[in-house]
């Protein structure tokens, strides 16, 4: 991917699955930015200057909660265009994700396929 | 044994004067000869007596008079005797599910007035069925109403005596408890079972008395215990379903990446090399991911079971194409095995309203049986039919196999929770042995209908029936909202 390479924030509390995330973006040419811990990343996102084109955001992160923070960002002016997706594997989490505001679902384990093609749908 | 009525010396003759008696029995039989016995006393004495009772007791208290010569036409004859059907005449003074007091007092009144004959010395007897057969209905409240009506109408007309009758069967149970108490509160003479009116003496009775204390105290402490053990039972039971969906969240988020990092080395492998060796690598990480598929399966069916048993199974019903969602999962089936052919035979052009992966789940689970059972090889047919009724339309999809077959022992429990079929040998198949429990669930919640055709070694037949939307209805849910969590 040449020219305007898109960006994609991946927070994860577990590592692997941040490796895999990470890898299949970027052999797919995107460029990644990785956060284990997501506390007060809201905060964070209002004052940065460069925001990520699209967010996967997993839901039950150890502190403040993938949901928590995907209201947040969907509330405040800066970030509401971003795209969320969100990732988990609890049973009952695409409801609760579309509640949040989340854009997209991606339930684990995922597919790289279809993970890349729900990406590429919002970029 | 049958206790004939010579034999009940140990209770008390109901009241013959005025009263309000309630007599318990457990046999029609003895019942007949307590009724007869207060009736025929009665009509020798020249009272008026009134049975209104259900056709089958009428005709037994009858037979019981007759034979011990009272002469019942007669006494019919003089006014004396009145035997009405207790259903017709519950029918003639119910409102909506309660008995009208203007109308009972004109109809109950109305017929003790005329057994009087206007003596006001004459002594009225009367037996009643009424009330039991609403509390056999099940309208409870209106029994204990239309008991309440009977001693207001002793208040205000010519004095008579009353007894009713119910089975003891009817009170079995803990809840039927204060209802009883009612009842015996509301008579003023409670006349006990025959298996207590058959005790002779009064120290019979006062032993039989204390057993039956007895018997009721460690009743009382079994059903406390019971009650212990079952709310014990649903604290592990919800345990385990918590603990089910827990676990299944551990096991993903490994499986998680190991899906992630095999997809990914078999996508770069292919990319970089077509070298012999790494052919075959590339081979070993399709097995791997097909390995990692078979786990996210089973975590998914102990979920589906889980969360089935807790009611919270989610669906995502729409009008789908039903032919095409069985064309798509067979060919997604079809991938997995080289060794059997699956064939498609009909189709019925029909939509169903459902859930459509939940569906095609059931077909992946009959489909994913029928290789499992076909260890041979061989083809697998699957056909679609439709079956037009009156009243709705039907689809049918069939899934066939030659392989070993079920016997009719057990056809009775494949789709009950983790039982499995073996191979004979003393080996089973892989799985859990959920896979037809939850197709079964899957389909009653669609109202539709699984079950299983099979003879030993000749292959079974398991076929899938569900409602279809019309084509000529308009709206075939009548507008309303088919969501279910």
């Amino acid at each position: 991917m040449s020219g305007q390479q898109k960006m994609i924030l991946v927070v994860d509390d577990e590592p692997d699955i941040v490796f895999a995330l990470v890898t299949i973006l970027e052999d797919a040419g995107y460029h990644t930015i990785a956060k284990a811990k997501a506390d007060h990343l809201a905060q964070q996102m209002h004052q940065s200057e460069q925001l990520p084109d699209l967010i996967l955001l997993d839901m039950l992160l150890s502190g403040q909660r993938g949901t928590e923070i995907a209201r947040e960002l969907k509330q405040h002016p800066t970030t509401r265009h971003i795209p969320i997706l969100m990732l988990s594997a609890h049973p009952n989490a695409e409801r609760e994700a579309k509640a949040a505001g989340a854009d997209g679902f991606i339930p684990k384990p995922f597919d790289m396929d279809d993970l890349l093609e729900k990406v590429a749908a919002f970029l | 044994m049958r206790i004939s009525s010579d034999e009940y010396t140990g209770i008390e003759e109901w009241h013959a004067s005025s009263g309000h008696d309630v007599q318990f029995y457990e046999s029609d039989d003895f019942l007949a000869d307590r009724v007869s016995a207060f009736i025929q006393a009665g009509l020798e004495a020249g009272d008026g007596c009134i049975v209104i009772a259900t056709p089958a007791h009428r005709e037994q208290i009858e037979r019981r008079l007759k034979a011990k010569g009272t002469h019942l036409a007669a006494a019919r004859l003089r006014g004396t005797y009145i035997a009405q059907d207790a259903a017709e005449t519950l029918a003639t003074f119910m409102r909506e599910r309660s008995p009208d007091p203007r109308r009972f007092a004109e109809v109950i009144g109305g017929m003790i007035q005329r057994v009087a004959q206007g003596y006001p010395a004459r002594s009225v007897r009367a037996y009643g069925e009424m009330v039991s057969l609403l509390w056999q209905e099940g309208n409870r409240a209106a029994a204990i109403t239309l008991e309440e009506l009977w001693n207001d109408l002793h208040d205000s007309i010519h004095p008579f005596s009353l007894c009713c009758a119910y089975p003891m069967a009817g009170f079995a149970g803990e809840e039927e408890q204060q209802a009883f108490l009612a009842i015996c509160e509301s008579h003023e003479h409670v006349m006990p079972a025959e298996s207590y009116a058959a005790l002779a003496t009064a120290t019979e009775r006062t032993r039989a008395i204390t057993l039956l204390q007895q018997r009721a105290s460690s009743l009382q402490a079994e059903i406390a215990e019971r009650k212990k053990v079952e709310e014990r039972l649903r604290q592990l039971e919800a345990r385990k379903d918590a603990f089910i969906v827990m676990a299944s969240h551990e096991l993903k988020t490994p499986v998680t990446s190991l899906k992630a990092f095999t997809q990914i080395l078999k996508r770069r492998m292919a990319q970089q090399t077509d070298h012999q060796s790494d052919l075959k690598t590339l081979l070993m990480l399709d097995r791997m991911e097909a390995q990692l598929e078979r786990l996210i399966g089973l975590v998914g069916e102990l979920l589906d079971v889980s969360k089935m048993e807790s009611h919270i199974l989610t669906y995502r019903d729409s009008i789908f194409d039903f032919d095409t969602m069985v064309r798509e999962t067979m060919a997604d089936m079809q991938a997995l095995s080289t060794r059997h052919t699956i064939c498609l035979e009909g189709e019925t052009g029909a939509q169903v309203y459902g859930d459509h992966d939940r569906l095609a789940q059931v077909l992946t689970s009959l489909l994913d049986n029928a290789i499992k059972y076909s260890p041979e090889g061989q083809s697998i047919l699957v056909r679609l039919s439709t079956h037009p009724e009156p009243d709705s339309s039907l689809v049918e999809v069939a899934v066939q196999d030659h392989g070993m077959g079920i016997s009719e022992q057990h056809q009775a429990y494949i789709f009950e929770r983790f039982y499995q079929v073996g191979d004979g040998q003393g080996g089973t198949y892989a799985g859990l042995g959920i896979g037809l429990y939850i197709a079964r669930q899957l389909v009653e919640r669609h109202n539709g209908r699984l079950w299983v055709e099979s003879q030993p070694g000749e292959g079974s037949t398991f076929h899938v029936i569900l409602p279809c939307v019309r084509q000529d209805v308009a709206d075939p849910f009548g507008g309303s909202q088919y969501e279910e969590d």
